[in-house]
C-alpha cells in the first residue's frame, strides 16, 4: 500500500495521535491499526515512524508511557495526559479553521473554472 | 531479507546525540512491532520470508527511522546538547562547592566538639562517620566522577573531548585538598586546618613534596584511562 504524501502529514501524526489515544491506552502497532482503519486507509505511515513521534510527545508531557509484558513480548502502552488533551483541544482547532480556510479556496477555484 | 539491523539502528541514534532511554526504547518497540507484522503476515499464509520481507518493507528501513527520530530534537540527551556545561563546568563548580561545604560542616562540628569539658573525649564511633566522610570527599569523589563521566560519554558515543577536559579539570582540582584532623582529647581542645593547593617544585627545592598528590591525580588519570578502553556499553545490551 502506498505511503502517504510525506508533505500533507506536517503536524497531522501529533493530532491524530493525541485524538486516538485520548480515548484508550494503546501501543504502537495497535496504534498504527487504528489510524489506518479510522482514516480509511487514507493515512498510511512508515510504521516505524510513529515512535519518534510517541516519544517526543511524551517528552512533552503530552502523553504518559507504561511498559508491559504480553505473551512474552514487551508492549509501551500509550496514553493522552490532562496536558496533551488541551494540547489537541488547541490542534483541532486550529485544523478546523485551516481545512476550512483551504475547503473555501478549493471551491472558489472550482466555481471560478 | 532479514530483519532490521538494530544494533546499527541504535548505535546510529545513540551517535547522533539520542538519548539512551529513547534508543532502547526505539529498539525495543520496533523489535515487538516487527514481530507482530510477521506473525500476522505468518496468519495470513505467507512463508517466514516473505513475511519478514513485508514486515520489513511496512515497517520502514534504519535510514527512514533514524531520520524521524533525529527530527525530533527534544530526544536529545542533556549531555550531547551541552558537553561543556555537563562535563566541565557543573562537575567543577559542585566539587568547589562540596570541599567548602564539607569545611563548613566540619569547622562547624568541631567547634562544638572541641568546646566540650576537659576529659570527654570523643568515642571511636563518633570520630569514625567524620573520618569516612573527609576521606569520601577527599579521595572517592574524583575518582567515582571520572568513572560515572566516562560511563555516561560512552553510553551516549559523546565526543572524548570535553569528558576528557572534565576528568583532567577535576582530577587536579580534586587532588589538591589536604587535611589534617588532631581530636579533642583530655588535654587538648584538638586542631584542625585544611589547605589546597599544589607544589610541583622538587623537595630539594622546597622542603617537602606533594607525592600524596601526584600519586592520586597519576592513579586517577590511569584508572579513567583503562576504564575508557575498557568499558563498552554496548556490551551490556547486546542487539
Amino acid at each position: 500500500m502506498a505511503k502517504t504524501n510525506a508533505a500533507f502529514m506536517s503536524g497531522i501524526p501529533e493530532l491524530v495521535v493525541l485524538r486516538l489515544l485520548s480515548r484508550s491506552q494503546m501501543y504502537g502497532y495497535e496504534l498504527i491499526r487504528a489510524i489506518r482503519l479510522a482514516s480509511g486507509e487514507s493515512i498510511v505511515l512508515a510504521e516505524g515512524v510513529v515512535y519518534p513521534t510517541l516519544h517526543g510527545l511524551e517528552h512533552r508531557g503530552l502523553l504518559k508511557a507504561k511498559e508491559k509484558l504480553v505473551k512474552g513480548r514487551v508492549r509501551v502502552y500509550y496514553q493522552t495526559t490532562a496536558k496533551g488533551k488541551k494540547r489537541l483541544v488547541a490542534l483541532e482547532s486550529d485544523w478546523h479553521r485551516i481545512n476550512n480556510g483551504v475547503e473555501a479556496i478549493l471551491r472558489r477555484l472550482i466555481c471560478q473554472s | 531479507m532479514s530483519e532490521l539491523n538494530w544494533q546499527e539502528l541504535r548505535v546510529g541514534m545513540l551517535k547522533n546525540g539520542i538519548a539512551p532511554k529513547y534508543a532502547r526504547r526505539t529498539v525495543l518497540e520496533l523489535k515487538s512491532h516487527f514481530a507482530e507484522l510477521k506473525s500476522r503476515a505468518i496468519d495470513e499464509g505467507l512463508s517466514e520470508i516473505a513475511a519478514q520481507q513485508r514486515a520489513r518493507s511496512d515497517i520502514g528501513d534504519e535510514a527512514t527511522i533514524l531520520k524521524e527520530v533525529l527530527s525530533k530534537p527534544e530526544l536529545r540527551s542533556i549531555p550531547s546538547r551541552f558537553p561543556r556545561l555537563f562535563f566541565a563546568l557543573i562537575p567543577t563548580l559542585s566539587l568547589l562547592l562540596t570541599f567548602f561545604l564539607a569545611l563548613f560542616l566540619f569547622l562547624a562540628a568541631y567547634e562544638s566538639w572541641s568546646a566540650t569539658e576537659a576529659g570527654s573525649e570523643l568515642a571511636a564511633w563518633q570520630k569514625l562517620p567524620v573520618q569516612a566522610w573527609f576521606l569520601a570527599t577527599c579521595y572517592l569523589l574524583v575518582p567515582c566522577y571520572a568513572l560515572i563521566t566516562i560511563a555516561i560519554a560512552k553510553a551516549r558515543f559523546i565526543n572524548p573531548f570535553w569528558p576528557a577536559m572534565g576528568i583532567v579539570i577535576m582530577v587536579f582540582l580534586g587532588s589538591s585538598w589536604a587535611y589534617t584532623l588532631d581530636w579533642p582529647t583530655a588535654e587538648s581542645s584538638g586542631a584542625f586546618s585544611m589547605n589546597w593547593g599544589y607544589s610541583f617544585f622538587p623537595r630539594a627545592l622546597r622542603g617537602d613534596h606533594d607525592l600524596q598528590n601526584y600519586l592520586q591525580i597519576l592513579i586517577t588519570l590511569a584508572a579513567s584511562v583503562a576504564f575508557w578502553r575498557m568499558y563498552d556499553p554496548l556490551r551490556e545490551q547486546p542487539n
